[in-house]
């Protein structure tokens, strides 16, 4: 037994390390956007922002709307209050908020919260189709993406249809 | 003498293995996590050190 005592320590910290790598890895805020743009759904899970550098996107027809669900999810053992603001951006300037409150989530629960990106509230500001950036801020984190509205001249094609 | 090249190919493999899975999930680790690992890593070198000096070798 003592002879491998040391190889005993060594096998131990090896097995913490995993350990921690697992629990560690699982503990944590995490959050997950839905979004929903014309018929197209999609789902922006947490780690899109560890392992892509880009900004996730969607695109509708102008005078359409944009769907957003976005899901705060915390794997703590206590209460996760903050602050969930979403607005809407062009050229570095905002355009204005499409969501404004403060959540409190409880331990390893979620809470879930819902807003519109309405095109025809961007026309009424005097705005024109284009490419438009909804950032999504919260306590520790700030998500950007982009979202572009065209005409309908402007969607790609229909594809012709398959010979009967 | 083969036998030993395919040995120290294999424990090379391991430990690369090893080295970039460690350096993926790194990432989504926190900051008091990692320094527990830190301490883990110097510890388990330590050990094995010790380990291989009882040894003899």
């Amino acid at each position: 037994m003592r002879r491998h005592l040391f190889l005993y320590l060594a096998i131990a910290c090896f097995l913490s390390l995993l350990a921690i790598f697992v629990v560690d890895g699982y503990m944590g805020i995490y959050d997950t956007i839905h979004i929903t743009a014309g018929e197209h759904k999609q789902m922006i899970e947490p780690d899109h922002w560890y392992r892509h550098r880009y900004d996730p996107s969607a695109g509708t027809v102008w005078g359409s709307k944009v769907f957003f669900t976005y899901t705060v999810e915390n794997r703590r053992f206590s209460n996760y209050v903050t602050l969930i603001q979403a607005s809407v951006w062009q050229e570095n300037e905002k355009v204005f908020d499409l969501f404004f409150e403060e959540e409190s989530v409880e331990p390893f629960g979620k809470a879930s919260v819902e807003w519109t990106l309405d095109s025809n509230e961007l026309e009424a500001r005097g705005f024109s189709y284009g490419q438009y950036t909804v950032k999504i801020e919260r306590e520790g984190a700030e998500r950007t993406i982009r979202v572009s509205f065209h005409t309908p001249e402007q969607a790609p094609p229909k594809p012709p249809p398959r010979p009967a | 003498m083969r036998t030993y090249i395919l040995y120290g190919f294999g424990i090379v493999s391991c430990i690369a293995g090893m080295g970039y899975l460690a350096a993926e999930y790194i990432k989504f680790l926190s900051e008091p996590g990692k320094l527990v690992c830190l301490l883990l890593v110097v510890g388990m070198f330590g050990f094995l050190g010790k380990y291989f000096e009882e040894m003899s070798w």
